[in-house]
């Protein structure tokens, strides 16, 4: 499998965990917690891809030889 | 139903219970009036400490890279919980000699005793909050919050369990120590290991038995060739870890307000 897309689905994988878990500490009843988890991972998804393209915007401005 | 407790209610005040307990273990209970059992909470997580120090003849923070080593690099350990005892090892024998030398056979028990009495003092913190919040007379529902938290740590989804919180013990439970296991698997093991992973192992030190089940019955298998997914598993086995203080400190939470009786005004 390629490196990126092999990386890209452990990062979505991954991201799972982080988001659920965020939901539980956020909303002690479990309704509102796991309807509250498509919302959050997209937001914590895309939240990251913008990150990501920031450091590369960044690195191709001021870091690239 | 008491709503929320006034200063006046209290034994003493929450915070400065648990910031004395974090410096010095039993601190908060003498401080709060239990001087007995400050005494023996003292005694049992410096115990486990100087144990653990015996054991590993006081050498588990040479594992670090010596590049790594410095005033903080100690602070993302478990011994940090013991903040008395964690300095007191830095003050005395620091990071070791200047020449390597074999380690004793103790050092991996060793370190995981000295990391168990930080999360021992953990739990002490937690107790000493609970009694500084709670009056003489006060209503007192459920399992102990010190329970809780200590279940969860020893197994994720236990302390939710204990609370009867079904469905979010199992989810918690899965997703944790489903990554934990896949983690381990795609570094085939390397993870298991604090010599080589001082920090990782810190994270995955924070799921509990599964953690130490997983050291013991591999045996920390040897590295023998590439680990084409090594880095993504660390990443793996040691977040479920650091997920497990999000479950732990929402088992604490619940737990207090209802063995508070505060629930209905949280």
């Amino acid at each position: 499998m390629n490196g990126l897309a092999a990386h890209v689905l452990f990062f979505l994988a991954l991201s799972l965990p982080i988001v659920v878990l965020g939901a539980f500490y956020s909303h002690p009843e479990d309704g509102p917690a796991l309807r509250s988890v498509p919302k959050r991972y997209t937001v914590f998804v895309l939240s990251c891809a913008l990150v990501a393209l920031l450091m590369l915007a960044l690195e191709a401005l001021f870091a690239s030889a | 139903m008491v709503t929320d407790l006034r200063p006046s209610e209290r034994r003493g005040e929450p915070t400065v219970a648990v910031l004395v307990t974090w410096f010095l273990p039993g601190a908060g209970h003498v401080y709060l009036g239990r001087l007995a059992a400050g005494l023996l909470a003292f005694l049992a997580v410096e115990g486990l400490y100087v144990l653990g120090w015996l054991l590993s003849d006081g050498r588990t923070f040479e594992f670090l890279d010596p590049e790594l080593r410095g005033a903080l690099s100690t602070v993302l350990t478990p011994e940090l919980g013991n903040l008395g005892g964690m300095l007191a090892q830095l003050k005395v024998v620091g990071f070791g000699a200047a020449d390597p030398l074999p380690y004793p056979g103790g050092i991996l028990l060793g370190g995981w005793l000295t990391a168990l009495s930080g999360f021992a003092n953990v739990l002490l913190m937690v107790h000493a909050h609970l009694l500084a919040r709670t009056p003489a007379a006060a209503p007192r529902a459920g399992i102990s919050p010190v329970l809780a938290v200590a279940a969860a740590w020893l197994l994720p989804g236990l302390g939710h369990l204990l609370q009867g919180r079904r469905r979010r013990a199992l989810v918690v439970f899965a997703l944790l120590f489903g990554f934990f296991l896949w983690g381990t698997w795609l570094a085939e093991g390397s993870n298991l290991s604090r010599e080589r992973h001082f920090y990782y192992w810190s994270g995955q030190f924070l799921l509990g038995v599964p953690a130490f089940l997983a050291e013991v019955l591999t045996g920390r298998p040897p590295v023998t060739g590439e680990l084409p997914r090594g880095d993504v598993g660390l990443l793996f086995a040691c977040m479920p870890g650091l997920l497990n203080v999000l479950a732990m400190l929402d088992v604490h939470g619940v737990g207090e307000r209802r063995w508070l009786g505060t629930e209905a005004a949280a």
